[in-house]
């Protein structure tokens, strides 16, 4: 991709990145409103913050927190409360859920170890120590190493599966708990999106990159779609810039899903681990 | 003042209800819907205000459409309106606050002390019915849910064959038996009571009752969103108790036990006294012997109150006691302990919305009538009182009675 692309690329990253920011900081601004047990209804909200960090470090240095932990895997991540519900929810829940968290990380990840340590520096060290010239930061940054590859497009998949079972229970089976509106269906579709997105991207990366089939094969269904747009006559120079603006779309669409996230259910992938976390150590009676 | 701002006085939600905790339990919801497929006044109403979901998603709206301007607005977020706001108060008041909602959420939400939040938040904005505001008045004024003179507390003792003598504060007495507004109050239940006493009597346990000077324990209050109100009550009881120097109180009413055991020290700090429910009461005494259980002729089945169950957490004391009658045939209805069905008396609902409160109550009996049992025995005077009722209405010939009732019964003469 080339300088200039990069820059624009940048900036819209950081514009939306900021706004995320701003969302996160109203949220924290409104629940420091919210009544803190053991402070009067008026307190300040940095009074409020204060006594929110004491009683936090205090937590963490607690027996609590080995509760907490186990709650937030088990109840919060692993979701067993619905596993013991509904098989079928639990694992189309899980399958988004874990396949987003997982992308998610390895796409931030890549993104970092192209910017940052891509030509990587000969000796030179990570803040902890670590040669950065070592296998995985290798294998993050070189998009077509097979494990890569393979991990990106298997979660996808994953992920697809996933959202099969999801849209089916909303729209074709219609669970009569379930209530759908607008906001329900636009997130759903911005994920789907997403994810068919990265491997469209994928077959244009290929083939404005040239990627060599014995390569490109570790992402079979990029690869497999390569190959049929790759059937249209157009040069090399032309597969780049198309790949530029389907890649700026995708990264586009994720940054609106971020930036959704605060204001919408999107946010309760964040928050309902804390919560049951939070009500499992409180439930124990210890410091949370 | 501007219309608009008029407008929005009557409408301006204050976050400061809410703890940061439920805060952020209304940022968690799931949306996945759970709480409905359990909630014993959505399935008999299907108004989707009702139901949990709906109330946390909407307060949730409201919130931010009211801090976040035009950014939430983006997400469909408005702040509320004399229309919303009026449908809200309506689905946070036909709720029993069972708390079946928190039993089976995915994420632990406490729902029971969010509905009361919200109910606190209503009644400031003067949204809530205005049957709650004769409520409070009626127990500002008599001390008491019914409005009869509190000296007459101890009118359902008029029945017994020997009225006890330490009846009324009787100083010395280790244990005060604080009946409730409604044992004390409504005859249709005033065998509660009468059967507790005389248990009490024949065990040669030494008690008394705070006579007129009972207030109500502030429940109904608390729960109505007028916890305020309720401190006044509070401090009043737990001086007469203190009076008296006794060193247990013991309730038969699963609400009043809640209270004193929950609410009241975060009121009056360390009450200097145990409190205990009366179904932990008499296990206690079955355990110890001083009880002795004969049969007991019928089939029965148990119903576990709300309050004692879910909200303080007793499930097996009033189970022990069934289960040391010898020969018992017990069965447990198809939803019981967490997952039991709210017999439709809980909440204030009844004063909301008696017809709902009664399809409540009617889908329990009939889970009842399903066991065979020809006996509810349950542990909650209002319980007794509203499942009492509802089979009579249903023409259902099943006989409800409380544990201490089954317990006086199984003693024999």
């Amino acid at each position: 991709m080339g300088h200039e692309r990069l820059i624009v690329f940048w900036i819209a990253h950081l514009a939306l990145l900021s706004l995320f920011g701003l969302e996160i900081l109203i949220l924290a601004w409104i629940w420091l409103g919210a009544r803190v047990p053991g402070l009067p209804r008026d307190a300040s909200r940095l009074r409020k913050l204060a006594v929110i960090i004491g009683r936090m470090l205090k937590g963490i240095f607690s027996r609590g927190i080995i509760t907490f932990i186990v709650a937030l895997v088990l109840d919060g991540m692993v979701h067993r409360r619905l596993f013991r519900t509904d098989k079928l929810r639990w694992f189309a829940h899980s399958t988004v859920f874990w396949s987003f968290l997982i992308l998610g990380v390895l796409s931030t990840i890549t993104g970092v170890a192209v910017e940052f340590f891509n030509p990587i520096p000969a000796n030179r060290l990570s803040p902890i120590g670590i040669p950065l010239q070592n296998p995985i930061i290798d294998m993050l940054v070189d998009m077509d190493n097979p494990v890569t590859a393979i991990l990106n497009e298997g979660f996808g998949l994953i992920m697809l599966i996933g959202l099969f079972f999801v849209l089916w229970r909303r729209y074709g089976k219609r669970d009569t708990q379930l209530r759908t509106k607008g906001p329900d269906t636009t997130l759903l579709v911005l994920l789907a999106i997403v994810v068919l997105g990265g491997y469209v991207v994928e077959a244009f990366r290929f083939l404005a990159e040239g990627v060599p089939a014995n390569e490109a094969i570790f992402g079979p269904i990029g690869y497999l779609l390569s190959l049929i747009l790759g059937l249209l006559p157009l040069s090399r120079e032309v597969w780049e810039v198309v790949h530029f603006v389907f890649f700026f779309a995708h990264f586009l669409t994720v940054s609106l899903l971020l930036f959704a996230m605060p204001f919408s259910k999107f946010f309760h992938t964040v928050m309902s681990p804390l919560v049951v976390a939070l009500n499992a150590v409180e439930e124990k009676g210890g410091a949370a | 003042m501007s219309e608009e701002a008029k407008r929005d006085q009557g409408t301006k939600l204050s976050i400061g209800h809410f703890t940061g905790r439920q805060t952020l339990e209304m940022l968690g919801c799931t949306r996945c819907g759970e709480c409905i497929k359990w909630c014993p006044t959505y399935a008999e109403a299907e108004r989707d205000e009702i139901t949990p979901l709906d109330k946390i998603t909407t307060m949730r709206s409201f919130l931010l459409g009211q801090y976040t301007g035009p950014l939430g607005r983006l997400f469909g977020h408005r702040k509320p309106d004399d229309a919303s706001l009026a449908r809200y108060a309506t689905g946070t008041y036909d709720c029993t606050l069972c708390g079946r909602c928190h039993v089976v959420c995915p994420v632990q939400i406490r729902t029971r002390e969010l509905w009361i939040a919200m109910r606190e938040q209503l009644v400031e904005l003067n949204r809530h019915p205005e049957l709650m505001n004769r409520l409070r008045e009626t127990v500002n004024a008599s001390h008491n849910i019914s409005g009869d003179p509190n000296e007459r507390r101890t009118g359902w003792s008029a029945n017994l064959a020997q009225v006890p003598a330490s009846l009324d504060r009787q100083k010395g007495a280790e244990v005060v038996y604080y009946l409730g507004c409604v044992a004390a109050f409504y005859p249709m239940v005033y065998s509660i009571p009468q059967a507790f006493v005389q248990i009490m009597e024949r065990v040669g346990v030494r008690w008394t009752t705070l006579g007129g000077e009972e207030w109500c324990c502030g429940f109904p209050l608390t729960i109505a969103g007028m916890g305020a109100d309720a401190d006044e009550l509070a401090r009043h009881n737990v001086a007469a108790v203190r009076e008296l120097g006794a060193k247990t109180v013991v309730m038969a009413c699963p609400s009043c036990y809640h209270t004193w055991k929950h609410e009241y020290p975060h009121i009056v700090g360390d009450l200097g006294f145990q409190v205990v429910h009366a179904s932990e009461f008499l296990r206690d005494l079955v355990t110890a012997g001083r009880i002795k259980l004969g049969a007991y002729p019928d089939p029965i089945t148990y119903h576990d109150p709300c309050d004692l169950g879910r909200t303080s957490g007793i499930y097996d004391a009033p189970r022990e006691i069934i289960q040391a009658i010898p020969g018992i045939q017990f069965t447990e209805m198809k939803d019981s302990r967490e997952y039991s069905l709210c017999c439709g008396g809980g909440g204030d609902v009844e004063m909301a919305d008696a017809a709902l409160s009664q399809a409540v109550g009617k889908r329990r009996i009939l889970q009842a009538q399903d066991t065979g049992a020809k006996t509810i025995v349950t542990a909650c005077q209002q319980c007794k009182r509203t499942l009492l009722g509802t089979a009579r209405r249903e023409k259902v010939r099943i006989k409800t009675i409380d544990v201490s009732e089954l317990v006086l019964e199984a003693m024999g003469s």
